[in-house]
């Protein structure tokens, strides 16, 4: 009986949860400083997947777009390209200063794939229309960070080059229609090159195959609409087997680790868009995450007895949406948005297609 | 002793500096010792000993347990004395004599280790062994909230940029989060105060020693920031810094945020700058033993490998980390990465070598699917028949002989597979080889995998469709 409780999804407690923090944040937040965007995302997603948009008035979601406007990289007149991969959006605002023009405070603000990637999607779930983002210079600078190999550099002063980065730029070349800007043909060989010996994706080729990973570049595969073509049969049927024996009670991202809350979504979706969710237990993937529940506070956590954040608590969210579950949100497996946000896309790439615009 | 004290007690003496003292509560018989750490720990240890160790699941929701078991994580790793009174201390030791690994082993199927070898029941072990890694996560995390507290408490020490004389000449800036802001975070005086400075150094690009220093202050508030990373380098560039000196300090960063990506991108600037790895495998052997599968780690090893070609001894390596945790995927991995990268590669001498070192580890632990999948790799470079059939009919055996005793999921779908395969590569006895992959994959579905049942089902499928035959589930 005691299950009982634990086991129903408290859907305003995590809205209350997800809500709490999104103008003003506790000082441990500083640990998530430089990612602002990421964690901003998650609470607008999260309630999206809640169905509780309507928490914000339409004053604080027109806010919240133009302060993610305002991390835009600013436009500069010259045309090289080490200015143009500088492009997209930013994550920290440790140089962001008021009414400044200092050359070297403003230099630092340089855009990053995952920042500029959440804060697209952000943008597109609060309804923004985009037509202040500058499409043509954040599509060049993710064509100028991709690397020789295929990969994409997360940014010009970050140097980390991997799967996530993969996904990253192919959602924002989805979401801006601009597929032409980038080697489609090597991102599909990096992707390739990374799928491991035991059937799973590696970050990178040779590294060791992992949910997230998994997630990266079968999500990108599927938005190139390269999925039925980039790999073999046998390569598809090992992942398909890789994945599914991921399943635990929920899932676990390598094989021998623990299970973790969030690869009910990384594993949840590869499967989902491999078309084999349905060959998943759900009874025991919904426990598993409705254990993480904390009653409380709302929120999820990592396993049972650790404590509540904001990644768990989006991706448990998330993994639970894929099993029809009352009060939740469909959402989109590979896009990361829900349906519904994927269908506003949509009138936009229609708007914009007609007015020859994009 | 009232709990209510006891617990205050166990929290108080939750300090890594007192490991020595719960040493000397280990070996001290003297019920009467006059040592405080010894009359309160002794009592915390003997409460543990009986709540803990009984009640696996209460284990979790009583906090004095936590906390001993917190210390006892720690203390079990270097603790030398036999007869040590530590609650799990003279069993975990026990457990770490016996050689003779795989006699008791053979038929377990899952979490097979020393642990179980001494009496602890499967379950016990896998609770104990979340619960060890929950304990160094929250003893890492008490550490780091102690750093934190010292650094809001002890504000008379900790002089403001702002009251610092030498740094007079700087202008301070506040950051600036736009008319309207979101996920508007509290910085706390001292956090606002270093950047303000921070903003200050750059505004005027001053790159000198003093700067290095900031940005020191800079990170230890805010270790993941790039932008602080970024600026600090064009200094360390600027200046031509010691970068022995900045390895040591980025070493010092990694072992307390050793899953941060920005740290390790730095370290392997550096090395890069420095030229000379020298010390990296070392170090990232380091850092694998706080935590063995940790990701980055393993990603910075295999770079350092591959630049600065030094694998002659990666093999040992590799070696020695699976005798320490034969489920360990992550080196299992790395061990196809190392014959993948050497000039031999997949020899047929290495297959066959490596065959023979699969069987040796899956008798030690047979339903371990990272070997399994470590074999699935192997094979696919092996074109031997004779190699092949070397391990099908060991698995065969296995099988033939496993009837009654475990049954492992991964050797019955390494067997089903391979029938199937077998009828894809030659048609011989197809009839015979898709039978006996078909009553496999029922056997996993109905008995031995249930909760991929469906999977298993849809697999079945499959394969009568391909081969026209009726389905019987």
């Amino acid at each position: 009986m005691e299950n009982q409780n634990s086991c129903k999804l408290l859907i305003d407690l995590h809205i209350k949860f997800l809500r709490q923090f999104l103008f003003q944040a506790p000082k441990n937040f500083v640990f998530y400083e430089y990612t602002r965007p990421t964690i901003l995302f998650f609470m607008i997603s999260g309630l999206d997947i809640l169905n509780a948009l309507n928490v914000l008035s339409s004053e604080e979601k027109l806010g919240i777009c133009d302060w993610i406007y305002s991390q835009q990289v600013k436009l500069k007149p010259e045309n090289d390209i080490e200015e143009l991969r500088k492009c997209g959006f930013y994550g920290s605002r440790t140089s962001t200063v008021k009414d400044c023009d200092n050359e070297n405070l403003s230099q630092l603000n340089v855009g990053n794939l995952a920042m500029t990637y959440s804060s697209l999607c952000t943008l597109i779930i609060l309804g923004d229309d985009l037509s202040r983002v500058n499409r043509i210079n954040t599509l060049k600078a993710v064509k100028y960070l991709q690397n020789e190999n295929g990969s994409f550099l997360s940014s010009v002063v970050c140097g980390e080059n991997d799967m996530r980065f993969v996904y990253c730029a192919m959602v924002i070349c989805y979401i801006l229609n601009g597929f032409s800007y980038i080697n489609i043909e090597k991102t599909i060989q990096f992707i390739s090159q990374s799928v491991h010996y035991d059937g799973g994706i590696g970050l990178k080729p040779n590294l060791e195959a992992h949910g997230g990973s998994s997630f990266c570049g079968i999500a990108s595969l599927f938005l190139m609409d390269q999925l039925e073509t980039a790999l073999t049969s046998i390569q598809m049927k090992n992942l398909k087997r890789w994945l599914i024996f991921r399943q635990q009670s929920g899932f676990q991202g390598r094989p021998n680790k623990d299970v973790d809350t969030c690869y009910s979504f990384w594993i949840g979706a590869t499967l989902k868009i491999m078309g084999m969710f349905s060959y998943v237990n759900w009874e025991e993937n919904k426990n598993s995450i409705l254990l993480c529940q904390n009653t409380i506070t709302g929120g999820f956590s990592k396993c049972s007895h650790t404590e509540v954040d904001l990644l768990h608590t989006y991706f448990g969210l998330y993994g639970l949406s894929f099993m029809n579950i009352t009060g939740l949100n469909e959402m989109h497996s590979a896009l990361n948005i829900s349906m519904r946000a994927y269908e506003h896309l949509k009138v936009l790439h229609n708007l914009y297609k007609t007015n020859s615009y994009w | 002793m009232t709990p209510e004290r006891l617990e205050v007690a166990a929290t108080v003496h939750i300090d890594i500096h007192l490991m020595e003292s719960f040493a000397h509560v280990g070996q001290c018989e003297n019920l009467d010792c006059q040592r405080k750490c010894c009359v309160q720990l002794m009592q915390v240890a003997t409460h543990a000993k009986s709540c803990a160790i009984v009640k696996a699941e209460n284990r979790y929701k009583c906090h004095l347990c936590r906390q001993v078991l917190a210390l006892c994580a720690i203390h079990l790793e270097n603790c030398r004395n036999t007869k040590c009174f530590i609650p799990f201390c003279i069993r975990y030791k026990k457990c770490k004599v016996i050689t003779n690994e795989h006699r008791r082993c053979r038929n377990m199927s899952k979490g097979s280790s020393f642990e179980i070898r001494v009496g602890f029941s499967k379950e016990e072990v896998i609770n104990f062994r979340k619960f060890r890694k929950f304990v160094y996560s929250q003893i890492f995390s008490l550490k780091k909230m102690d750093d934190n507290s010292s650094d809001e408490n002890s504000v008379e020490e900790w002089i403001l940029y702002k009251n610092r004389p030498e740094w007079k000449d700087i202008e301070s800036i506040p950051q600036d989060d736009g008319p309207y802001p979101v996920v508007s975070i509290n910085y706390s005086e001292r956090y606002s105060d270093v950047f303000n400075y921070f903003r200050g150094v750059v505004a005027k690009n001053e790159k000198s020693i003093r700067v290095l220093m900031l940005c020191r202050d800079a990170l230890t508030l805010s270790p993941a920031n790039y932008t602080v990373w970024q600026y600090r380098r064009l200094v360390l560039k600027h200046l031509n810094s010691d970068l022995k000196e900045e390895l040591e300090y980025v070493a010092d960063v990694i072992s307390n945020h050793s899953k941060n990506y920005q740290v390790w991108h730095h370290r392997r600037v550096i090395i890069e700058w420095y030229g000379d790895a020298t010390n990296e495998l070392a170090f990232t052997e380091q850092m694998l033993q706080i935590d063995a599968k940790n990701y980055h780690a393993w990603q910075y090893r295999q770079w350092v490998l591959t630049t600065f070609k030094c694998f002659q001894n990666e093999l040992a390596f590799v070696n020695e980390m699976l005798k320490n945790d034969v489920r360990n995927n992550s080196v299992w991995n790395h061990r196809y990465f190392i014959l993948n990268i050497s000039e031999e590669g997949f020899s047929s001498k290495i297959i066959s070598e490596e065959i023979n070192y699969i069987i040796d580890k899956l008798q030690i632990c047979l339903n371990n699917e990272s070997v399994w999948n470590y074999l699935r790799g192997i094979l696919l470079h092996c074109d031997s028949e004779i190699i092949k059939s070397k391990i099908v009919n060991f698995c065969t055996e296995l099988y033939e002989k496993d009837h009654h005793g475990d049954h492992s999921v991964h050797l019955f779908a390494f067997l089903a597979d391979n029938a199937v395969e077998t009828v894809e590569n030659k048609t011989e006895n197809s009839k015979e080889n898709i039978k006996f992959a078909l009553k496999l994959y029922n056997d996993l579905a109905l008995k031995y995998d249930i909760i991929r049942i469906s999977y298993w089902k849809f697999i079945i499928q499959e394969l009568c469709e391909r081969y026209s035959l009726e389905i019987e589930i």
